[in-house]
Protein backbone atom coordinates (compact mmCIF):
# COMPACT_ATOMS: atom_id res chain seq x y z
CA UNK A 1 0.00 0.00 0.00
CA UNK A 2 2.64 2.75 0.89
CA UNK A 3 4.58 1.68 -1.88
CA UNK A 4 1.43 2.24 -4.30
CA UNK A 5 1.01 5.37 -2.40
CA UNK A 6 4.37 6.83 -3.47
CA UNK A 7 4.90 5.61 -7.18
CA UNK A 8 1.88 7.34 -8.54
CA UNK A 9 2.83 10.87 -7.51
CA UNK A 10 6.48 9.78 -8.30
CA UNK A 11 5.83 8.81 -11.49
CA UNK A 12 3.87 12.12 -12.58
CA UNK A 13 6.82 14.11 -11.17
CA UNK A 14 8.55 11.58 -13.95
CA UNK A 15 6.41 12.35 -16.43
CA UNK A 16 6.22 16.07 -16.27
CA UNK A 17 10.09 16.33 -15.85
CA UNK A 18 10.34 14.45 -18.96
CA UNK A 19 7.82 16.44 -20.73
CA UNK A 20 9.58 19.57 -19.30
CA UNK A 21 12.92 18.67 -20.64
CA UNK A 22 11.91 16.95 -23.93
CA UNK A 23 11.55 19.83 -26.34
CA UNK A 24 14.82 21.78 -25.67
CA UNK A 25 16.42 19.00 -27.44
CA UNK A 26 14.21 18.23 -30.04
CA UNK A 27 13.87 19.96 -33.35
CA UNK A 28 11.07 22.81 -34.12
CA UNK A 29 9.21 20.16 -35.84
CA UNK A 30 9.21 17.61 -33.59
CA UNK A 31 8.13 20.53 -30.96
CA UNK A 32 4.92 21.43 -33.09
CA UNK A 33 4.16 17.63 -32.91
CA UNK A 34 4.11 17.55 -29.07
CA UNK A 35 1.67 21.01 -29.25
CA UNK A 36 -0.16 18.85 -31.34
CA UNK A 37 -0.19 16.12 -28.68
CA UNK A 38 -1.19 18.00 -25.72
CA UNK A 39 -3.89 19.97 -27.55
CA UNK A 40 -4.94 16.05 -28.36
CA UNK A 41 -4.49 14.89 -24.87
CA UNK A 42 -7.03 17.84 -23.96
CA UNK A 43 -9.53 16.62 -26.36
CA UNK A 44 -9.15 13.02 -26.12
CA UNK A 45 -9.65 13.19 -22.25
CA UNK A 46 -12.18 15.56 -22.76
CA UNK A 47 -14.15 13.06 -25.02
CA UNK A 48 -14.16 10.37 -22.40
CA UNK A 49 -15.98 11.92 -19.53
CA UNK A 50 -19.50 11.69 -21.41
CA UNK A 51 -18.31 8.72 -22.83
CA UNK A 52 -18.23 7.05 -19.41
CA UNK A 53 -22.17 7.58 -18.93
CA UNK A 54 -22.38 5.62 -22.29
CA UNK A 55 -23.04 9.07 -24.31
CA UNK A 56 -20.58 8.19 -27.75
CA UNK A 57 -21.08 11.49 -29.49
CA UNK A 58 -20.32 12.38 -33.22
CA UNK A 59 -20.33 15.90 -32.30
CA UNK A 60 -17.40 16.10 -30.07
CA UNK A 61 -14.65 17.31 -32.66
CA UNK A 62 -17.23 20.10 -33.73
CA UNK A 63 -17.49 21.39 -30.04
CA UNK A 64 -13.58 21.64 -30.30
CA UNK A 65 -14.50 23.42 -33.54
CA UNK A 66 -16.96 26.45 -31.14
CA UNK A 67 -13.79 26.87 -29.15
CA UNK A 68 -11.51 27.14 -32.48
CA UNK A 69 -13.77 30.16 -33.84
CA UNK A 70 -14.64 31.71 -30.73
CA UNK A 71 -11.00 32.32 -30.29
CA UNK A 72 -10.81 32.98 -33.89
CA UNK A 73 -13.34 35.71 -33.58
CA UNK A 74 -12.23 37.11 -30.11
CA UNK A 75 -8.37 37.35 -30.93
CA UNK A 76 -8.79 38.36 -34.52
CA UNK A 77 -11.44 41.21 -33.76
CA UNK A 78 -11.40 42.46 -30.65
CA UNK A 79 -7.08 41.69 -30.20
CA UNK A 80 -8.02 39.94 -27.02
CA UNK A 81 -4.95 38.43 -24.70
CA UNK A 82 -4.45 34.30 -25.18
CA UNK A 83 -5.35 34.67 -21.48
CA UNK A 84 -9.11 35.63 -22.09
CA UNK A 85 -9.53 33.82 -25.42
CA UNK A 86 -8.75 30.46 -24.15
CA UNK A 87 -10.86 30.18 -20.59
CA UNK A 88 -13.68 32.43 -23.04
CA UNK A 89 -13.62 29.81 -26.24
CA UNK A 90 -13.97 27.41 -23.09
CA UNK A 91 -16.90 28.85 -21.81
CA UNK A 92 -18.82 29.55 -25.09
CA UNK A 93 -18.22 25.43 -26.42
CA UNK A 94 -19.63 24.62 -22.90
CA UNK A 95 -22.61 26.39 -24.18
CA UNK A 96 -22.90 25.46 -27.62
CA UNK A 97 -22.26 21.83 -25.70
CA UNK A 98 -25.32 22.24 -23.30
CA UNK A 99 -27.21 23.71 -26.15
CA UNK A 100 -26.96 20.31 -28.23
CA UNK A 101 -26.93 18.01 -25.46
CA UNK A 102 -30.75 19.62 -24.39
CA UNK A 103 -31.99 17.42 -27.21
CA UNK A 104 -29.94 14.97 -27.27
CA UNK A 105 -30.55 13.70 -23.83
CA UNK A 106 -33.96 12.28 -24.68
CA UNK A 107 -32.03 9.70 -26.87
CA UNK A 108 -29.78 6.71 -25.64
CA UNK A 109 -27.40 4.56 -27.56
CA UNK A 110 -27.23 4.27 -31.47
CA UNK A 111 -30.07 7.29 -31.54
CA UNK A 112 -27.76 9.23 -29.67
CA UNK A 113 -24.80 8.38 -31.85
CA UNK A 114 -26.49 9.56 -34.81
CA UNK A 115 -28.44 12.55 -33.27
CA UNK A 116 -25.08 14.01 -32.38
CA UNK A 117 -23.90 13.55 -36.02
CA UNK A 118 -26.69 15.32 -37.35
CA UNK A 119 -26.72 18.04 -34.43
CA UNK A 120 -22.95 18.55 -34.92
CA UNK A 121 -23.52 18.79 -38.61
CA UNK A 122 -26.05 21.27 -38.20
CA UNK A 123 -23.34 23.72 -36.30
CA UNK A 124 -20.46 22.88 -39.15
CA UNK A 125 -22.77 24.02 -41.31
CA UNK A 126 -23.59 27.16 -39.91
CA UNK A 127 -19.63 28.11 -40.00
CA UNK A 128 -19.76 27.13 -43.78
CA UNK A 129 -22.98 28.79 -44.66
CA UNK A 130 -22.01 32.26 -43.14
CA UNK A 131 -19.13 33.65 -44.82
CA UNK A 132 -19.63 36.50 -42.22
CA UNK A 133 -18.71 36.00 -39.41
CA UNK A 134 -17.29 32.70 -40.02
CA UNK A 135 -15.75 33.07 -43.49
CA UNK A 136 -17.09 30.09 -45.22
CA UNK A 137 -16.08 26.63 -46.14
CA UNK A 138 -12.19 28.32 -46.45
CA UNK A 139 -12.56 29.38 -42.63
CA UNK A 140 -11.13 31.98 -41.40
CA UNK A 141 -7.03 33.44 -41.46
CA UNK A 142 -4.93 35.46 -39.92
CA UNK A 143 -5.20 34.14 -36.31
CA UNK A 144 -2.75 35.96 -33.82
CA UNK A 145 -0.93 33.23 -31.96
CA UNK A 146 -0.60 35.19 -28.97
CA UNK A 147 2.16 36.40 -26.76
CA UNK A 148 2.78 36.85 -23.22
CA UNK A 149 4.54 40.22 -22.62
CA UNK A 150 7.34 40.19 -24.56
CA UNK A 151 7.39 36.51 -25.52
CA UNK A 152 6.00 35.66 -28.81
CA UNK A 153 3.94 31.69 -29.29
CA UNK A 154 5.19 32.25 -32.65
CA UNK A 155 8.29 30.58 -31.50
CA UNK A 156 7.06 26.59 -31.07
CA UNK A 157 9.14 26.29 -27.98
CA UNK A 158 7.32 29.19 -25.65
CA UNK A 159 4.06 27.79 -26.99
CA UNK A 160 4.89 24.46 -26.12
CA UNK A 161 5.39 25.16 -22.45
CA UNK A 162 2.26 27.20 -22.44
CA UNK A 163 0.22 24.18 -23.42
CA UNK A 164 2.00 22.07 -21.17
CA UNK A 165 0.54 24.49 -18.10
CA UNK A 166 -2.78 24.57 -19.53
CA UNK A 167 -2.75 20.95 -20.25
CA UNK A 168 -1.30 19.80 -16.99
CA UNK A 169 -3.87 21.88 -15.37
CA UNK A 170 -6.98 20.65 -17.37
CA UNK A 171 -5.95 16.98 -16.99
CA UNK A 172 -5.81 17.65 -13.11
CA UNK A 173 -9.19 19.09 -12.99
CA UNK A 174 -10.69 16.52 -15.22
CA UNK A 175 -8.97 13.72 -12.92
CA UNK A 176 -10.34 14.89 -10.26
CA UNK A 177 -14.28 15.25 -11.67
CA UNK A 178 -12.99 11.43 -12.56
CA UNK A 179 -12.46 10.28 -8.98
CA UNK A 180 -14.63 12.36 -7.24
CA UNK A 181 -18.59 11.19 -6.40
CA UNK A 182 -19.50 13.23 -9.65
CA UNK A 183 -17.37 11.10 -11.72
CA UNK A 184 -18.34 7.66 -10.41
CA UNK A 185 -22.03 8.59 -10.51
CA UNK A 186 -21.38 9.13 -14.06
CA UNK A 187 -20.16 5.50 -14.45
CA UNK A 188 -22.71 4.12 -12.32
CA UNK A 189 -25.48 6.05 -14.07
CA UNK A 190 -24.27 4.00 -17.14
CA UNK A 191 -24.13 0.53 -15.27
CA UNK A 192 -27.86 0.90 -14.44
CA UNK A 193 -29.62 3.68 -15.40
CA UNK A 194 -32.80 1.99 -13.43
CA UNK A 195 -30.79 1.86 -10.13
CA UNK A 196 -29.52 5.59 -10.64
CA UNK A 197 -32.80 6.95 -10.91
CA UNK A 198 -34.58 4.75 -7.86
CA UNK A 199 -31.79 6.57 -5.94
CA UNK A 200 -32.15 9.76 -6.54
CA UNK A 201 -29.68 10.38 -9.58
CA UNK A 202 -31.14 12.56 -12.25
CA UNK A 203 -30.20 10.59 -15.27
CA UNK A 204 -30.92 13.17 -17.83
CA UNK A 205 -29.24 16.00 -15.99
CA UNK A 206 -26.11 13.99 -14.73
CA UNK A 207 -25.52 12.87 -18.57
CA UNK A 208 -25.96 16.04 -19.39
CA UNK A 209 -23.43 17.45 -17.01
CA UNK A 210 -20.73 14.97 -18.51
CA UNK A 211 -21.77 16.05 -22.25
CA UNK A 212 -21.21 20.19 -21.16
CA UNK A 213 -17.82 19.51 -18.86
CA UNK A 214 -16.49 17.43 -22.09
CA UNK A 215 -17.66 20.17 -24.29
CA UNK A 216 -15.84 22.82 -22.18
CA UNK A 217 -12.47 21.47 -22.20
CA UNK A 218 -12.95 20.33 -26.05
CA UNK A 219 -13.49 24.23 -26.51
CA UNK A 220 -9.73 24.42 -24.39
CA UNK A 221 -8.75 22.07 -27.12
CA UNK A 222 -10.17 23.87 -29.88
CA UNK A 223 -8.65 27.48 -28.70
CA UNK A 224 -5.35 26.44 -28.36
CA UNK A 225 -5.17 24.94 -31.77
CA UNK A 226 -6.81 28.18 -33.37
CA UNK A 227 -3.85 30.00 -31.93
CA UNK A 228 -1.23 27.52 -33.19
CA UNK A 229 -2.40 27.08 -36.66
CA UNK A 230 -3.24 30.79 -36.86
CA UNK A 231 -6.13 29.56 -38.73
CA UNK A 232 -9.45 28.09 -39.06
CA UNK A 233 -11.36 25.68 -41.44
CA UNK A 234 -15.02 23.89 -40.99
CA UNK A 235 -12.71 20.97 -42.47
CA UNK A 236 -10.89 20.62 -39.14
CA UNK A 237 -13.39 19.68 -37.73
CA UNK A 238 -15.78 16.61 -40.06
CA UNK A 239 -16.41 13.59 -39.49
CA UNK A 240 -12.77 12.25 -40.98
CA UNK A 241 -11.46 14.45 -37.53
CA UNK A 242 -13.82 12.77 -35.35
CA UNK A 243 -13.34 8.85 -36.50
CA UNK A 244 -9.49 9.28 -35.38
CA UNK A 245 -10.89 10.57 -32.12
CA UNK A 246 -12.89 7.31 -31.96
CA UNK A 247 -9.64 5.29 -33.02
CA UNK A 248 -7.60 6.88 -30.12
CA UNK A 249 -9.83 6.33 -27.52
CA UNK A 250 -10.61 2.94 -28.47
CA UNK A 251 -7.16 1.42 -28.78
CA UNK A 252 -6.22 3.03 -25.43
CA UNK A 253 -9.47 2.04 -23.70
CA UNK A 254 -12.19 4.40 -21.42
CA UNK A 255 -11.93 2.73 -17.82
CA UNK A 256 -9.58 5.00 -16.67
CA UNK A 257 -8.48 8.68 -17.60
CA UNK A 258 -4.90 6.86 -18.98
CA UNK A 259 -6.46 4.92 -21.35
CA UNK A 260 -7.37 7.36 -24.10
CA UNK A 261 -3.81 9.28 -23.52
CA UNK A 262 -1.81 5.88 -24.26
CA UNK A 263 -4.53 5.19 -27.30
CA UNK A 264 -3.44 8.77 -29.03
CA UNK A 265 0.03 8.65 -28.18
CA UNK A 266 0.59 5.27 -29.15
CA UNK A 267 -1.72 6.18 -32.45
CA UNK A 268 0.31 9.71 -32.93
CA UNK A 269 3.65 7.02 -33.01
CA UNK A 270 1.97 5.08 -35.76
CA UNK A 271 1.08 8.40 -37.46
CA UNK A 272 4.29 10.24 -37.54
CA UNK A 273 5.83 6.61 -38.45
CA UNK A 274 3.96 6.11 -41.41
CA UNK A 275 4.37 9.09 -43.00
CA UNK A 276 6.11 7.00 -45.95
CA UNK A 277 2.88 5.36 -46.76
CA UNK A 278 0.26 7.74 -47.51
CA UNK A 279 -1.81 6.09 -49.11
CA UNK A 280 -1.85 2.93 -46.97
CA UNK A 281 -2.82 5.04 -43.92
CA UNK A 282 -6.58 4.62 -43.67
CA UNK A 283 -6.25 0.86 -43.83
CA UNK A 284 -3.83 0.92 -41.51
CA UNK A 285 -5.61 2.62 -38.60
CA UNK A 286 -9.02 0.85 -40.02
CA UNK A 287 -7.26 -2.22 -39.56
CA UNK A 288 -6.15 -1.19 -36.07
CA UNK A 289 -8.88 -0.18 -34.92
CA UNK A 290 -10.79 -3.63 -35.85
CA UNK A 291 -7.66 -5.46 -34.18
CA UNK A 292 -8.50 -3.58 -31.34
CA UNK A 293 -12.86 -3.69 -31.05
CA UNK A 294 -12.15 -7.96 -31.45
CA UNK A 295 -9.01 -8.59 -29.65
CA UNK A 296 -7.92 -5.99 -27.55
CA UNK A 297 -12.00 -4.77 -26.35
CA UNK A 298 -10.63 -3.39 -23.42
CA UNK A 299 -7.93 -1.41 -25.19
CA UNK A 300 -4.05 -0.70 -24.56
CA UNK A 301 -5.05 0.27 -20.79
CA UNK A 302 -6.58 -3.02 -20.24
CA UNK A 303 -3.40 -4.69 -21.51
CA UNK A 304 -1.15 -2.77 -19.57
CA UNK A 305 -3.12 -3.16 -16.31
CA UNK A 306 -3.10 -6.88 -16.85
CA UNK A 307 0.53 -7.22 -17.38
CA UNK A 308 1.20 -5.08 -14.17
CA UNK A 309 -1.51 -7.49 -12.09
CA UNK A 310 0.64 -9.90 -13.53
CA UNK A 311 4.13 -8.96 -11.99
CA UNK A 312 2.96 -7.36 -8.83
CA UNK A 313 0.89 -10.67 -8.79
CA UNK A 314 -2.50 -8.56 -7.74
CA UNK A 315 -5.72 -10.03 -8.17
CA UNK A 316 -7.51 -7.17 -10.37
CA UNK A 317 -6.97 -3.55 -10.80
CA UNK A 318 -7.54 -0.46 -13.03
CA UNK A 319 -10.93 -0.71 -13.48
CA UNK A 320 -13.25 2.40 -12.90
CA UNK A 321 -13.17 2.77 -9.26
CA UNK B 1 -53.43 11.77 6.38
CA UNK B 2 -52.07 8.92 4.89
CA UNK B 3 -48.49 8.75 3.92
CA UNK B 4 -48.94 7.58 0.61
CA UNK B 5 -52.02 7.57 -1.26
CA UNK B 6 -53.45 6.61 -4.92
CA UNK B 7 -56.50 7.94 -6.25
CA UNK B 8 -58.22 5.88 -8.99
CA UNK B 9 -55.00 5.36 -10.08
CA UNK B 10 -55.16 3.51 -13.80
CA UNK B 11 -52.78 2.29 -16.17
CA UNK B 12 -53.60 1.01 -19.81
CA UNK B 13 -51.41 -0.27 -22.16
CA UNK B 14 -52.64 0.30 -25.82
CA UNK B 15 -56.10 -1.39 -25.19
CA UNK B 16 -55.10 -3.86 -21.90
CA UNK B 17 -55.58 -2.41 -18.70
CA UNK B 18 -52.99 -3.37 -16.42
CA UNK B 19 -54.10 -1.28 -13.51
CA UNK B 20 -57.55 -0.19 -13.08
CA UNK B 21 -59.00 2.62 -10.58
CA UNK B 22 -56.68 1.47 -7.58
CA UNK B 23 -57.35 3.22 -4.48
CA UNK B 24 -54.96 2.56 -1.92
CA UNK B 25 -53.71 4.21 1.25
CA UNK B 26 -50.83 3.34 3.25
CA UNK B 27 -50.73 5.22 6.91
CA UNK B 28 -47.10 5.99 8.27
CA UNK B 29 -45.19 3.13 10.34
CA UNK B 30 -47.31 0.57 8.13
CA UNK B 31 -46.10 -3.01 6.76
CA UNK B 32 -48.57 -2.87 4.07
CA UNK B 33 -48.09 -6.18 1.71
CA UNK B 34 -49.56 -6.50 -1.65
CA UNK B 35 -50.34 -9.61 -3.22
CA UNK B 36 -51.81 -11.38 -6.05
CA UNK B 37 -51.58 -13.74 -8.89
CA UNK B 38 -49.16 -13.76 -11.24
CA UNK B 39 -49.61 -10.97 -14.30
CA UNK B 40 -51.94 -9.36 -11.75
CA UNK B 41 -50.35 -5.88 -11.93
CA UNK B 42 -48.80 -5.97 -8.86
CA UNK B 43 -44.99 -4.64 -10.37
CA UNK B 44 -46.84 -2.14 -12.89
CA UNK B 45 -48.48 -0.62 -9.54
CA UNK B 46 -45.25 -0.48 -8.39
CA UNK B 47 -43.41 1.41 -11.09
CA UNK B 48 -46.32 3.51 -11.65
CA UNK B 49 -45.98 4.99 -7.72
CA UNK B 50 -42.10 5.13 -8.45
CA UNK B 51 -42.63 6.75 -11.36
CA UNK B 52 -40.85 4.13 -13.62
CA UNK B 53 -44.38 4.49 -15.78
CA UNK B 54 -46.36 7.24 -16.74
CA UNK B 55 -50.06 7.10 -14.97
CA UNK B 56 -52.70 6.72 -17.11
CA UNK B 57 -55.42 8.72 -15.06
CA UNK B 58 -55.51 8.89 -11.54
CA UNK B 59 -53.53 10.66 -9.07
CA UNK B 60 -50.32 9.49 -6.61
CA UNK B 61 -49.80 11.50 -3.64
CA UNK B 62 -46.99 11.00 -1.09
CA UNK B 63 -46.14 13.29 2.04
CA UNK B 64 -48.95 15.35 1.45
CA UNK B 65 -47.45 16.47 -1.96
CA UNK B 66 -48.38 15.12 -5.88
CA UNK B 67 -45.66 12.71 -7.04
CA UNK B 68 -47.61 11.06 -9.91
CA UNK B 69 -46.10 12.43 -13.37
CA UNK B 70 -42.71 12.55 -11.85
CA UNK B 71 -38.96 11.67 -12.32
CA UNK B 72 -38.54 8.36 -10.29
CA UNK B 73 -35.16 10.96 -8.83
CA UNK B 74 -37.41 13.05 -7.85
CA UNK B 75 -40.07 10.86 -6.17
CA UNK B 76 -36.75 8.96 -4.56
CA UNK B 77 -35.75 12.86 -3.01
CA UNK B 78 -39.12 13.05 -1.79
CA UNK B 79 -38.54 9.75 0.69
CA UNK B 80 -39.95 7.15 -1.73
CA UNK B 81 -37.73 4.66 -2.98
CA UNK B 82 -38.08 1.25 -4.52
CA UNK B 83 -36.19 -1.62 -5.07
CA UNK B 84 -36.21 -3.73 -8.03
CA UNK B 85 -37.43 -7.28 -8.89
CA UNK B 86 -33.79 -8.38 -10.32
CA UNK B 87 -30.61 -8.31 -8.67
CA UNK B 88 -30.36 -4.27 -9.31
CA UNK B 89 -26.45 -3.36 -8.24
CA UNK B 90 -23.52 -0.60 -9.60
CA UNK B 91 -21.43 -3.56 -10.71
CA UNK B 92 -17.39 -2.95 -10.24
CA UNK B 93 -18.18 -1.06 -7.33
CA UNK B 94 -17.76 -2.60 -3.72
CA UNK B 95 -20.89 -2.57 -1.40
CA UNK B 96 -19.86 -0.46 0.55
CA UNK B 97 -19.14 2.01 -2.54
CA UNK B 98 -22.45 1.02 -3.74
CA UNK B 99 -24.25 2.10 -1.01
CA UNK B 100 -22.69 5.66 -0.54
CA UNK B 101 -22.89 6.20 -4.48
CA UNK B 102 -26.74 5.63 -3.84
CA UNK B 103 -26.61 8.47 -1.11
CA UNK B 104 -26.73 10.88 -3.92
CA UNK B 105 -29.90 13.00 -2.60
CA UNK B 106 -28.01 13.30 0.58
CA UNK B 107 -25.13 14.96 -0.34
CA UNK B 108 -24.89 18.49 0.26
CA UNK B 109 -21.61 19.87 -1.45
CA UNK B 110 -21.71 21.92 -4.97
CA UNK B 111 -20.04 20.96 -7.84
CA UNK B 112 -16.57 22.55 -7.38
CA UNK B 113 -16.71 21.09 -3.61
CA UNK B 114 -17.25 17.88 -4.64
CA UNK B 115 -14.44 18.13 -7.18
CA UNK B 116 -11.89 19.41 -5.03
CA UNK B 117 -12.76 17.44 -2.44
CA UNK B 118 -13.64 20.31 0.13
CA UNK B 119 -17.04 19.24 0.75
CA UNK B 120 -16.23 17.59 3.75
CA UNK B 121 -19.00 15.24 3.96
CA UNK B 122 -18.17 11.77 1.98
CA UNK B 123 -16.80 10.75 5.63
CA UNK B 124 -20.04 11.52 7.03
CA UNK B 125 -21.65 9.72 3.86
CA UNK B 126 -19.29 6.82 4.56
CA UNK B 127 -19.78 6.12 7.98
CA UNK B 128 -23.48 6.25 7.23
CA UNK B 129 -23.16 3.70 4.78
CA UNK B 130 -21.16 1.60 7.07
CA UNK B 131 -24.33 1.70 9.52
CA UNK B 132 -26.84 0.49 7.22
CA UNK B 133 -24.66 -2.29 5.53
CA UNK B 134 -24.11 -3.48 9.25
CA UNK B 135 -28.15 -2.92 10.37
CA UNK B 136 -28.37 -5.69 7.10
CA UNK B 137 -25.87 -7.74 7.97
CA UNK B 138 -23.60 -7.87 5.06
CA UNK B 139 -20.74 -6.04 6.60
CA UNK B 140 -18.67 -9.28 5.94
CA UNK B 141 -19.07 -8.55 2.33
CA UNK B 142 -18.12 -4.62 2.91
CA UNK B 143 -15.56 -4.92 0.39
CA UNK B 144 -16.73 -7.28 -2.15
CA UNK B 145 -17.32 -6.32 -5.60
CA UNK B 146 -21.32 -5.96 -5.78
CA UNK B 147 -21.45 -8.85 -8.51
CA UNK B 148 -19.55 -11.68 -7.00
CA UNK B 149 -22.27 -10.93 -4.08
CA UNK B 150 -24.28 -14.75 -3.49
CA UNK B 151 -28.06 -14.26 -4.87
CA UNK B 152 -29.09 -13.46 -1.61
CA UNK B 153 -26.75 -11.09 -0.31
CA UNK B 154 -26.87 -8.81 -3.67
CA UNK B 155 -31.13 -8.83 -3.28
CA UNK B 156 -29.95 -7.38 0.25
CA UNK B 157 -27.27 -4.85 -1.24
CA UNK B 158 -30.66 -3.62 -3.14
CA UNK B 159 -32.59 -2.86 -0.03
CA UNK B 160 -29.23 -1.34 1.21
CA UNK B 161 -28.68 0.80 -2.13
CA UNK B 162 -32.81 2.17 -1.28
CA UNK B 163 -32.00 2.96 2.61
CA UNK B 164 -29.16 5.15 1.73
CA UNK B 165 -31.18 7.55 0.22
CA UNK B 166 -32.88 7.95 3.94
CA UNK B 167 -36.55 7.45 2.79
CA UNK B 168 -39.41 7.62 4.48
CA UNK B 169 -41.29 5.01 2.58
CA UNK B 170 -39.48 1.88 1.14
CA UNK B 171 -41.22 -0.42 -1.74
CA UNK B 172 -39.42 -3.94 -1.93
CA UNK B 173 -40.48 -5.55 -5.03
CA UNK B 174 -40.58 -9.34 -4.05
CA UNK B 175 -37.06 -9.03 -1.71
CA UNK B 176 -37.44 -12.56 -1.09
CA UNK B 177 -37.47 -14.15 -4.72
CA UNK B 178 -35.31 -16.79 -5.03
CA UNK B 179 -33.88 -17.03 -1.44
CA UNK B 180 -33.56 -20.13 0.35
CA UNK B 181 -35.65 -20.33 4.12
CA UNK B 182 -33.07 -19.51 6.11
CA UNK B 183 -32.65 -15.93 4.15
CA UNK B 184 -35.69 -15.36 3.97
CA UNK B 185 -36.00 -15.26 7.28
CA UNK B 186 -33.31 -12.98 7.93
CA UNK B 187 -34.61 -10.68 5.73
CA UNK B 188 -38.15 -10.67 6.92
CA UNK B 189 -36.29 -10.00 10.64
CA UNK B 190 -34.68 -7.49 8.71
CA UNK B 191 -37.94 -5.74 7.11
CA UNK B 192 -39.36 -5.83 10.64
CA UNK B 193 -36.64 -4.21 12.58
CA UNK B 194 -36.71 -1.58 9.85
CA UNK B 195 -39.87 -0.51 10.95
CA UNK B 196 -39.18 -1.27 14.69
CA UNK B 197 -36.24 0.53 14.51
CA UNK B 198 -35.94 3.04 12.26
CA UNK B 199 -39.68 3.69 12.12
CA UNK B 200 -39.84 3.41 8.16
CA UNK B 201 -42.86 2.68 6.51
CA UNK B 202 -42.55 -0.43 4.29
CA UNK B 203 -44.37 -1.91 1.24
CA UNK B 204 -44.15 -4.95 0.10
CA UNK B 205 -44.92 -6.71 -3.08
CA UNK B 206 -44.30 -10.72 -2.86
CA UNK B 207 -45.28 -13.74 -3.96
CA UNK B 208 -43.98 -16.22 -1.18
CA UNK B 209 -47.28 -16.35 1.00
CA UNK B 210 -45.97 -17.43 4.04
CA UNK B 211 -43.48 -14.39 3.95
CA UNK B 212 -46.65 -11.72 3.29
CA UNK B 213 -48.56 -13.77 5.78
CA UNK B 214 -45.91 -13.45 8.33
CA UNK B 215 -44.78 -10.35 7.99
CA UNK B 216 -47.51 -7.69 7.18
CA UNK B 217 -50.20 -6.29 9.42
CA UNK B 218 -52.59 -4.98 6.56
CA UNK B 219 -52.66 -6.62 3.32
CA UNK B 220 -53.93 -5.55 -0.37
CA UNK B 221 -55.01 -8.07 -3.02
CA UNK B 222 -54.75 -6.87 -6.98
CA UNK B 223 -56.41 -9.24 -9.60
CA UNK B 224 -56.48 -8.42 -12.79
CA UNK B 225 -55.54 -4.86 -12.28
CA UNK B 226 -58.31 -3.90 -9.47
CA UNK B 227 -58.15 -3.83 -6.03
CA UNK B 228 -59.83 -7.13 -5.10
CA UNK B 229 -59.95 -6.61 -1.05
CA UNK B 230 -57.97 -5.37 2.24
CA UNK B 231 -57.72 -6.99 5.52
CA UNK B 232 -55.48 -8.79 8.26
CA UNK B 233 -53.82 -11.76 7.10
CA UNK B 234 -56.35 -13.83 8.77
CA UNK B 235 -58.90 -11.61 6.91
CA UNK B 236 -57.36 -12.17 3.57
CA UNK B 237 -56.53 -16.03 4.08
CA UNK B 238 -60.23 -16.95 4.24
CA UNK B 239 -61.70 -14.59 1.88
CA UNK B 240 -63.29 -16.89 -0.86
CA UNK B 241 -63.21 -14.22 -3.53
CA UNK B 242 -58.99 -14.62 -2.53
CA UNK B 243 -59.17 -17.90 -2.54
CA UNK B 244 -61.02 -17.96 -5.97
CA UNK B 245 -58.82 -15.61 -7.41
CA UNK B 246 -55.72 -18.09 -5.94
CA UNK B 247 -57.78 -20.99 -7.14
CA UNK B 248 -57.27 -19.88 -10.89
CA UNK B 249 -53.59 -19.65 -10.86
CA UNK B 250 -50.99 -22.29 -9.75
CA UNK B 251 -49.88 -20.27 -7.00
CA UNK B 252 -52.19 -21.60 -4.49
CA UNK B 253 -50.05 -21.58 -1.39
CA UNK B 254 -52.71 -20.33 1.29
Amino acid sequence: MTARRWTFPLFIVAVIAVLAVLPLTSRDYSVEIYILLLINVILVVSYRIPATTGDWALSHVVLMGCGAYTTALLSKWYDLSIFLTVPLSAVIAGIVGLILVTPLVRTRGFGFFIASFALGEFVRLIWIKFRYPFGGPRGMIGIPNGEIGQIDFFEPLPYYYFVLVVALISLFIMYRIDRSRIGKTFVALYKDEGLAEAVGIDVPRYRAMAFTIGAFFAGIAGSLLAHRLGAVDPKNFDINVMVYLIIWIVVGGTATIWGPIMGLVAMTVVFEWSRPLLEWRPLLFGGTLIFFLVFLPGGLEDLFFRIRDRITGKRSGGGTV
Amino acid sequence: MALLETRGLTKRFAGLVAVSDVNLSIETGEIRGIIGPNGAGKTTLFNLISGALKVSSGSITFDGAKVSGKRPSHIARAGLVRTFQRNAMFPSYSVLENVILSRHTEVKSNFFQTIFGTGHEEEAHRERAREIIRFLELDEHENDLAENLSHGHQRILGIANALATEPKLIMLDEPVAGMNPTETRMVTDHIRRLRDEWNMTVVLVEHDMRTVMGTCEYISVINFGELLMEGTPDQVANDKRVIEAYLGSDDYDL
